[in-house]
């Protein structure tokens, strides 16, 4: 067997240069696919959402597919293991029952969860924001009052000194 | 590979296998908290260990079992600290925990002379450099799956690049994005590149296929963790091999490649300049996607190149004799206890 040349190394380092110089490959193209790749990780937030409801909702749901297969029946010796899986089969259609009424159950839950995260984030969103626009709003209430009886000070001030004229 | 290892060792005595974390539907494995910390009868803990994992640490800490080691390596944990930092912990922990194991373990086998070195640079001894339970050719007998032939001429085209690895940080599957968006849009080249793997940090993959998404990367699959036979069919439909991977232990879907004829091209970093060797294409550590797409392109038009690469492949394959390895592994045993 001949053996592999190493050149291509040299060739494809060449070819690199050549395409570089062309400008099919622009200066920092590498650099600018790495950065955008490196934003779009960032804006995934994997790494402090650990705790919060939506990850606890995925962990949720994918803790909550019932199988009867995921039932061991394994045993290291024969006779239970025969025995394991012949009650197994023998109650097949228990088991199915109970774990279509548990999937059933879990799939009612996961849904109530969502929607009450769904909740819990839209009040996170415009309770958040509409309690600023209150607390705006009394602040520019608040104004209005301090410069509304600024002016009454002013007139009140003004109808004593032509009181005492 | 546990269960080829099981098979062997049932030749000289019984012999089951426990797990932490059993794969759902798995119905031959034990969970870790039926071992029990002790035993009547002498026993020997065969320990895997392939990262950090402080539950079964403190189990083995626990037990007076002697224990013979079989190291996959741990994955660096500088990567993961932006993007998981307990796990990063974890693989820092699970360094620390190797060490103190040593005093119990009584054989200590490294499946690359690459993990044999970090464990020596760890203090560990006679480590016996042996690829156990990797069979190369498992997937060579399983029929072709007819859905994921049907996917594949109706959702890809030109040749197909495959990459097969979990979504972490040091495997780089962004480079990968990166190396099908110039291979499409710059080299005007067409060829899908089919990504296949567990999302494990689900953020890292989520986040290369939206990169993939806003580039408007042309014949870009993700596939996910998928079933043995459409491994298989992948594999017999690839033209090329590739990952872009920063560190790697062995990488047995590198030897799988080989295996059917796929010629690979990877970085030339740690165990993958003598798992892959001279049988594929190595790329400068720093290579990025220009590199990457650069060494596809020669690969796809180099036909003598591949078919070199292809019979090296070949040959490299044939090292990797699990039956052979496995009645080594026996020998190695019988001179400890």
């Amino acid at each position: 067997m001949s053996s592999v040349s190493p050149d291509y190394l040299e060739k494809i380092k060449q070819r690199v240069a050549e395409r570089r110089e062309a400008g099919d490959y622009p200066p920092g193209l590498e650099n600018q696919l790495d950065r955008h790749y490196q934003e779009i990780l960032r804006g995934f937030n994997f790494f402090s959402d650990e705790d919060d409801l939506q990850s606890l909702l995925r962990r949720l749901k994918s803790s909550t597919a019932f199988d009867a297969t995921s039932i061991e029946t394994w045993s290291p010796n024969p006779l239970k293991r025969m025995v394991h899986r012949v009650i197994a089969k023998l109650t097949i259609r228990q088991t199915s029952g109970v774990l279509s009424q548990v999937q059933q159950h879990a799939n009612t839950l996961n849904q109530a969860f969502e929607a009450l995260i769904l909740l819990v984030d839209e009040l996170q969103v415009d309770g958040g924001s509409g309690q600023t626009e209150i607390l705006n709003n009394r602040s520019d209430l608040d104004k209005r009052l301090s410069a509304a009886l600024d002016r009454l000070s002013l007139i009140e001030a003004e109808l004593e000194s032509l009181r005492s004229k | 590979m546990a269960r080829s290892i099981r098979s062997s060792l049932r030749k000289i005595g019984p012999s089951e296998i426990y797990a932490q974390h059993p794969a759902p539907g798995v119905d031959d494995v034990y969970l870790l908290d039926k071992l029990g910390q002790s035993a009547r009868s002498k026993r020997i803990i065969v320990f895997h260990a392939s990262g950090g994992n402080p539950a079964v640490y403190d189990f083995l800490d626990t037990c007076s079992d002697p224990v013979i080691l079989i190291f996959h390596n741990i994955a660096p944990a500088d990567l993961f600290e932006d993007v998981d930092k307990s796990r990063a912990d974890d693989l820092r922990q699970g360094w620390k925990d190797l060490e103190s194991l040593r005093s119990k373990v009584i054989l200590t086998i490294a499946d690359s002379e690459f993990n044999a070195q970090c464990l020596a640079d760890h203090k560990y001894e006679n480590i016996e450099v042996l690829p156990l339970g990797v069979e190369a050719n498992r997937l060579h007998n399983l029929p072709s799956n007819a859905v994921m032939d049907y996917r594949l001429d109706r959702e890809t085209n030109g040749p197909l690049l495959l990459f097969v690895g979990q979504s972490v940080p040091h495997k780089k599957i962004e480079t990968l994005i990166q190396m099908q968006y110039l291979l499409s849009v710059h080299l005007g080249r067409e060829s899908s590149l089919v990504l296949v793997g567990p999302p494990t940090i689900s953020a890292i993959q989520d986040a290369a296929l939206e990169q993939a998404r806003r580039l408007r990367v042309p014949n870009c699959i993700f596939l996910g963790q998928i079933q043995d036979d459409e491994l298989a069919t992948l594999y017999r439909r690839s033209s090329v091999f590739v990952t872009a991977s920063l560190h790697e232990g062995l990488c047995i879907p590198a030897i799988e490649a080989m295996s059917f004829e796929v010629p690979v091209i990877a970085r030339r970093t740690s165990a993958l300049s003598e798992t892959v060797g001279d049988a594929g294409m190595l790329l400068p550590e720093d290579a990025g996607p220009e590199f990457f797409s650069e060494a596809v392109n020669e690969l796809l038009e180099n036909d003598s190149l591949k078919r070199n690469l292809i019979e090296r492949g070949k040959e490299k394959v044939s090292h990797y004799d699990s039956a052979l390895n496995n009645q080594k592994f026996l020998d190695s045993l019988s001179q400890v206890i």
